[in-house]
């Protein structure tokens, strides 16, 4: 979110995958797509059908590689240097797509003279060595602005000047040449020209390119950083807001963007408006708004900047709107502008809550309690070892699942945990609705919302998430109700009204989509937002899918297809049902098409208004040649080129002023653990370095000899987590395994199904071998560097049991997203089992499916094969 | 140290087929005892046919005795479907492209016809019906002689027609099997004949010989076809050594029969010299599907 | 097949009733069920299953598609070594994924030299290839297990397909002899032979079957065998045109041996490397030869003992 956000605006994929089937070359990089996203997948290989190349730049040679044209094996972690390798062909080989670059992103802008990368440290300008931090006063990251009192950049549209971001760019990644990038990365050097070529070749008016990444980004200390990289590598082609292009984040689950948006983190509100800190320049609504959005606290006492402009130009001005009407949505008719429409009421940042820290805060017993809702984060948590013992520390659990999870069971299933007398935790098992067994919406991928129907009543007290959520809600409002404590405030008047016991959910998706306090009349566009207390969204992007209590328009199927194969009038997708965002990009600055071949939208002059095969993802009337007035505020600050309209300059950026806290460019660091020093700079690591301080939490020093090999962990398409309790996914994939080359495999002395040990600082488990071609040893820096794949969907719970991959990852997080860098890490392999293998017991097998009657309706030849009588 | 190893490339090995269900003792003897309770019954009464006067008397134990044999054929058939209540839906239809219907319906015919005779055979025995067939038992004897055709040569068709390695490609299975089929018939009845003391078993005797050429020309047709399967799933010292002991033996026979007078002990060898590699041919041919291939 | 067609659900709701097969009791009533026949349905268009392996991803939604559709127990959980844990097709695995690991020596080095021969870098083949087969019943026109079943357990379907009635299978196996690719297969759990088909109940409302209705890169296709003929081989074509030189169809075409198959393969390699045959041969090309030979044998014996014993006979 914060890679894409900050270079884009919105932190979601901007093209859905369907479009990929107009995509002319494919780079799947830091994703396992066709195990992980088999459905959307099929596109992809439809645009191979159609001529395109697929490339897959993976440490494994998985199933999406078998679909490549291209595999480029590439040491984990070393995403970042692979992509700054083909942003330095394409800018020393003049392959950028200048007239794109020029319009929609900020390639032109002038820098402060002051803003500087120290090519021997790898550190920007402002790095104050003792707090390792970046001091950021004055913010020599920020624009050089022309003298006035409008704060407009300074540009030079010739690209010449030696401070404009064009000439910083070349400047800052020109030494990740071909070789140094291979000889960090582990393939060889024409790869990484193979690779850049294939894109840029791929790339331009006629042609564009898609790039899809997933947690092989995400889950690294530089995730955020490498995600800008390929921010940067996509604009520089000229391949966002495009058909056929873009950035596909491809999330890992179906409903990961909704809970996104709707947010599940610890320090945003509902559609990424930045919660409030407990500090004196947010106390009051007011002050928070004034601020804007990027006030946000975390900056740090800096009082200038030009993130200050975002209160005042680009769409983060209309704020004041968002914020009001979200609060109007919670606290009804309580929220009056007297009472800051309870701002008051609202958490506030205290410190650090974010996922790996309530751990720790679990441990040190200064959380009490947890509910666990579809999370199983025994087995998929880094460190989940720790994290187990956390959950061991409180002194009530609330797990809803499907199944008795790892994580409900942890008091007394954990073969390492302590005797099950001795857990003091009190667990509530919650048995929850599956998918079918309820209905309501889920925002997939690409932000597009769809609703579901229940399909079958769930069984037994089965509910779903949302009635218990509901059933809490009344509850604790019950409770509340009498109680006169200003503290309790939040609770009593909170407007819980989703239905009388059973919760309806198209009355949850009415508050998300808004509607005017006065007449209940409901949303059907963002500008109907106000500040005054009128209207009531809890989700602002969210405006305009359920336009009237009889138009849920995320219950809309099929429809007509566009010249995209784009099914538009399929569900609807955020914001204003714009299927590829920021498609102002796919029109030159007159709003001609680039190219006949790749057109989505066109200005049409004669009727005033754009048109084309996609909603305007800007305002509809908004004229190519539109140029700001001076002094102009809001939306109409931005021009008529100005795509990106989140940010107040209205362009992409190539170089980020503000919202990253580690770096306005990516810079390669090595991950945390690493059995190689990083040959580019003195820094070995992300220098915001955010690792859990505890003594089950050890990380490896650089290059240390214990644990010589990286470690990366992944999903086998097989299993989720605890699918492991369906015997016919077992059955698929019955065993934890890790696997290993043949020379890794020769030099340890293992054969191909074996017991192997895996270690790492943090602990060790205990697998089969699976021995494959598939893994080859890479030379990094003269050395050989071994990969052991770990699969990490395993755990003591199930029909298919093993030792979970997550024992052995570590609590470090990325300074940006907070999200675990679990992806890359250092381990050592050995032949044999564990001196003490852990008792795993698998569940007893699910009997077959026998049921006495046959089907009604359907001939003996044709009854399922479970419903064969016994000796008949 | 143990050598890396990988996943075999392709799956090259694993061309073909599912092993056939019918595998162990089961079927072996079913096939042999088939093969000696149709001989018995075709030496019997082609001989009665030919030489009523010799073979006649050998008729009231002959019958019965096929008819045992082929009847406890069929019962181990029935045993090794699992369930032989599901046996009848073998009538349901009569496919005579399908070695298995032809042989259900051949052989329940054959098995029919064979109990009429044989109950005539039984009451002679104990003096209850007449020493000499009537022409009602000749005709049922001479329709069981005809359905006894395709009883006797559909055993080898369903073997032969099927995918398994060694069985699809032994054409001469059909003809070798019914050939040795009359050959253990000659054998058995000269036992039985040189224990009534009959004149019998001089002339069975007497024909054996050309018989027995006969069989040790399907003999090596048949096991030519089974070679290349041998090949790979036998190792090479029992190659060597069912071939010794299936020619062995019939060099034996041969110069036994030669050589020989049908006294008790020589007609005893002789049947023994027959039957025990014509069981052990059929226990490897049937084998062959189910043995694992050779690493070369 | 049309968009509409594979977007088709069931609607349960809108089934007539039906009641369901009506169970025997006593021994006449178990013998009249067995030995009954019923009215044969109407021939529809011939339908079948296009696997293109140059699609498949190898994610085996086909195999669990199946099992959930016909409610197939699940294995005993047997790990193999390899991504491929279901072994064979079975009475209980009526899909098949298979998985071949084809990987040679690695690529060249190829340094970054000045003026270096960009097209024939882009050109480089891959360093080897992973395939992935899902196996499943060919539906043969001229199916052996059909020729095999003595019982009439073994039917073409009005669809042409080829379906096993547990209700008249004996359980004799000669199906599973019969089969040349490892098909069919005798349960343990109730002795019938067993195979898939095609979703049979599926198809007679008018809907794909389950495993091509869940292949998300549609490599499993559904349809007419006629239309899915064509666009088989105009799917080779187009392979042939990107450079998949070896690229051929497995089952379209009669060959002298056996009869093409409704569910046919595109293969980007040779048949034996996913374990099928390259040359099938239909066991019944024999039937004839064999019921001579046997009949030759057999006559020459009953002929030889004939003239020997009345030529001897005293």
């Amino acid at each position: 979110m914060s890679g894409l956000g900050t270079s884009f605006g919105f932190g979601a994929a901007t093209n859905p995958p369907r479009d990929m089937a107009n995509s002319d070359c494919v780079l799947v990089i830091g994703s396992n797509m066709a195990e992980s996203h088999p459905v959307g997948f099929h596109w992809p290989l439809v645009a191979r059908d159609r001529g395109a190349t697929i490339v897959h730049v993976d440490p494994r040679f998985t199933r999406t590689s078998a679909a490549a044209d291209v595999h480029v094996a590439i040491r984990p972690g070393t995403d970042l240097a692979f992509l700054a390798g083909l942003i330095r062909h394409v800018l020393e080989t003049g392959q950028d797509f200048r007239d794109y670059v020029l319009h929609f992103t900020n390639a032109a802008t002038i820098l402060r003279s002051d803003y500087d990368f120290d090519e021997a440290t790898g550190l920007f300008s402002g790095w104050n060595p003792e707090t390792r931090r970046y001091d950021l006063l004055p913010h020599s990251w920020d624009y050089d602005l022309e003298p006035g009192p409008d704060k407009v950049a300074r540009t030079d549209p010739t690209l010449q000047d030696p401070r404009c971001v064009y000439q910083v760019l070349r400047r800052h990644f020109a030494r990740n040449t071909p070789e140094v990038v291979a000889s960090t990365c582990g393939c060889r050097p024409a790869d990484v020209v193979k690779v850049a070529e294939l894109l840029a070749r791929n790339s331009g008016r006629d042609r564009t390119s898609n790039l899809a990444f997933a947690l092989g980004f995400t889950q690294h200390s530089t995730g955020p950083q490498t995600i800008r990289a390929a921010a940067i590598l996509q604009l520089l082609l000229g391949n966002m807001g495009r058909p056929g292009g873009g950035i596909t984040a491809l999330r890992g689950h179906a409903n990961v963007q909704g809970a996104t948006d709707i947010p599940t983190l610890w320090n945003v509100l509902p559609n990424y408006l930045p919660l409030p800190h407990a500090v004196p320049e947010q106390a009051t609504l007011a002050a928070y708004l004034a601020g804007g959005h990027g006030s946000n606290a975390r900056r740090g006492g800096v009082t200038d900047g030009l993130w200050q402009e975002e209160a005042h130009r680009g769409a983060w001005s209309a704020l004041p709107h968002y914020l009001v009407s979200l609060l109007k949505a919670w606290y009804g008719e309580a929220a009056t502008p007297g009472n800051d429409f309870g701002y008051d009421w609202l958490p506030k940042i205290t410190g650090d809550f974010s996922y790996m820290s309530l751990f720790e805060k679990m441990r040190r017993k200064e959380i009490e309690g947890a509910f666990l809702f579809g999370q199983n984060v025994g087995v998929s948590g880094p460190n989940a070892r720790l994290e187990r013992d956390a959950l061991r520390s409180l002194r009530w659990l609330v797990v809803l699942d499907l199944f008795e999870t790892e994580s409900a069971s942890v008091w007394y299933a954990d073969p390492q945990g302590p005797a099950p007398a001795s857990v003091g935790t009190e667990v509530f098992l919650l048995p929850v609705a599956a998918g079918t067994e309820k209905s309501g919406s889920i925002t997939n991928t690409e932000r597009l919302v769809q609703w579901h129907e229940k399909a079958v009543e769930p069984p037994g007290e089965c509910r779903s998430d949302l009635a218990w959520i509901h059933d809490l809600g009344l509850r604790l409002k019950t409770l509340y109700a009498a109680s006169t404590l200003p503290r309790d405030a939040p609770i009593r008047n909170l407007t819980w009204s989703y239905g009388e016991s059973e919760p309806d959910p198209e009355l949850v998706l009415r508050e998300l989509n808004g509607y005017h306090v006065a007449t209940g009349e409901h949303l059907h566009s963002g500008a109907e937002l106000a500040h005054d207390g009128s209207v009531a969204c809890g989700s602002r992007l969210y405006v305009g899918v359920y336009p009237a209590p009889a138009a849920n328009l995320a219950r809309r199927i099929g429809g007509p297809v566009n010249a995209l194969g784009v099914f538009s009038e399929h569900g609807w997708a955020w914001p204003g049902n714009s299927r590829i965002l920021y498609n102002r990009c796919s029109a030159d600055a007159d709003g001609k098409p680039w190219s006949e071949r790749k057109k989505l939208l066109w200005w049409d002059e004669a009727a005033g208004h754009w048109t084309g095969l996609d909603a305007p993802q800007f305002p509809v009337t908004k004229r190519p040649d539109h140029r700001p007035a001076p002094g102009a505020r809001g939306i109409e600050a931005i021009p008529g080129d100005g795509a990106f309209h989140a940010h107040l300059d209205g362009k992409a950026w190539l170089f980020a002023p503000f919202g990253l806290v580690d770096g306005p460019l990516p810079v390669h660091y090595e991950p945390f653990e690493s059995p190689f020093r990083n040959a580019l700079f003195s820094e070995q690591c992300d220098p915001l370095k955010v690792i859990v301080e505890d003594v089950e939490n050890a990380i490896a020093p650089a290059a240390d000899l214990r644990w010589p090999l990286v470690a990366t962990t992944y999903h086998l398409t097989e299993h989720f987590i605890s699918t492991r309790m369906d015997g016919w996914l077992v059955e698929l994939q019955p065993t934890m395994f890790v696997e290993i080359g043949e020379e890794l495999a020769a030099a340890r002395g293992v054969a191909n199904g074996d017991w192997v040990v895996v270690s790492s600082a943090r602990g060790e488990i205990e697998a089969r071998a699976l021995v494959t071609p598939r893994m080859k040893p890479l030379v990094v820096h003269g050395r050989l560097a071994h990969v052991v794949g770990i699969v990490n969907q395993f755990g003591y719970r199930g029909e298919g049991v093993g030792d979970s991959a997550n024992d052995l990852t570590a609590m470090s997080m990325s300074p940006d997203s907070h999200i675990e860098s679990a992806k890359s890490f250092t381990c050592e392999l050995r032949a044999g089992r564990l001196a003490h293998p852990r008792s795993l017991v698998p569940l007893p097998r699910v009997p077959e499916p026998l049921v006495s009657d046959p089907v009604p309706g359907t001939p003996w030849a044709a009854q399922p094969f479970g419903r064969q009588r016994r000796g008949e | 140290m143990t050598a890396p190893r990988s996943a075999p490339v392709g799956y090259g090995d694993t061309v073909g087929s599912h092993p056939s269900p019918w595998e162990g003792e089961v079927p072996v003897l079913d096939v042999f005892l088939h093969d000696v309770g149709i001989g018995v019954f075709l030496v019997a009464t082609v001989g009665a046919l030919v030489a009523p006067g010799t073979m006649t008397p050998l008729l009231p134990i002959a019958w019965p005795l096929s008819l045992a044999m082929v009847g406890i054929d069929m019962l181990l058939l029935l045993v090794d479907l699992g369930d032989w209540t599901r046996f009848f839906h073998m009538f349901r239809v009569f496919k005579p492209g399908t070695p298995m219907s032809l042989g259900v319906w051949s052989l329940s015919g054959f098995l029919l016809a064979l109990t009429g005779a044989a109950t005539w055979g039984a009451l002679a025995l104990v003096g209850l019906a007449p020493a000499a067939p009537g022409p009602a038992v000749l005709g049922l004897a001479v329709l069981a002689l005809v359905l006894a055709i395709p009883a006797s040569i559909y055993k080898g068709a369903v073997f032969t027609i099927t995918s398994q390695p060694g069985w699809r490609d032994a054409r001469w299975t059909a003809g070798a099997l019914s050939v040795s089929s009359v050959l253990l018939g000659i054998a058995i009845l000269g036992v039985q004949a040189r224990l009534l003391g009959a004149p019998a078993a001089v002339l069975l005797w007497k024909v054996a010989p050309a018989l027995l050429l006969l069989d040790a020309v399907l003999f090596a047709a048949w096991m030519r076809g089974a070679r290349p399967a041998m090949l790979e799933r036998l190792s090479p010292e029992r190659r060597v050594a069912e071939g010794l002991f299936q020619w062995g033996a019939r060099g034996a026979a041969l110069a036994l029969l030669l050589l020989g007078q049908p006294t008790l002990f020589a007609v005893v060898t002789l049947s023994l010299l027959v039957s025990v590699p014509a069981y052990v041919a059929r226990r490897t041919f049937l084998s062959l599907p189910h043995l694992p291939r050779l690493v070369p | 097949m049309a968009s509409s067609d594979r977007t088709r659900e069931l609607d349960v709701a809108a089934l007539p009733p039906v009641p369901g097969p009506e169970r025997p009791t006593g021994l006449l009533a178990f013998l009249r069920q067995g030995l009954a026949r019923g009215e044969a349905p109407e021939m529809r268009p011939a339908v079948g299953l296009f696997t293109d392996v140059s699609l498949c991803i190898g994610c085996k939604a086909c195999e669990v598609a199946c099992k959930e559709w016909n409610l197939l127990p699940s294995n005993p959980p047997e790990w193999r070594e390899s991504y491929d844990n279901t072994g064979c097709l079975s009475a209980t695995s009526w899909r098949h994924v298979k998985f071949v690991e084809d990987f040679g020596a690695p690529l060249p080095p190829r340094p970054v030299v000045p003026g270096m021969d960009l097209t024939a870098l882009l050109a480089e083949p891959k360093e080897g290839q992973w395939h992935f087969l899902s196996d499943s019943c060919k539906h043969c026109i001229e199916a052996p297990c059909n020729l095999a079943c003595p019982t009439g357990a073994m039917i073409h379907t009005e669809f042409s397909t080829v379906i096993v009635q547990p209700d008249v299978c004996t359980g004799c196996g000669s199906c599973t002899s019969a089969c040349p690719f490892g098909v069919v297969a005798q349960s343990s759990h109730d002795g019938h032979a067993h195979k898939c088909v095609l979703c049979y109940d599926r198809l007679r409302d008018d809907l794909e079957p389950a495993c091509a209705k869940s292949c998300p890169t549609r490599s499993i296709r559904f349809g007419p065998v006629e239309s899915l003929r064509e666009e088989a081989r105009a799917r080779v074509q187009s392979l042939h045109a990107r450079g998949y030189g070896k690229a051929r169809l497995w089952g379209a075409e009669r060959s002298g041996t056996y009869s093409e198959t409704h569910a046919f393969y595109l293969l980007l390699e040779e048949p034996e490397l996913y374990g099928l045959p390259s040359r099938p041969v239909n066991p019944w090309i024999h039937l004839t030869g064999d019921y001579l030979r046997g009949a030759v044998g057999l006559l020459a014996a009953v002929a030889l003992l004939a003239v020997a014993m009345g030529r001897m006979a005293p």
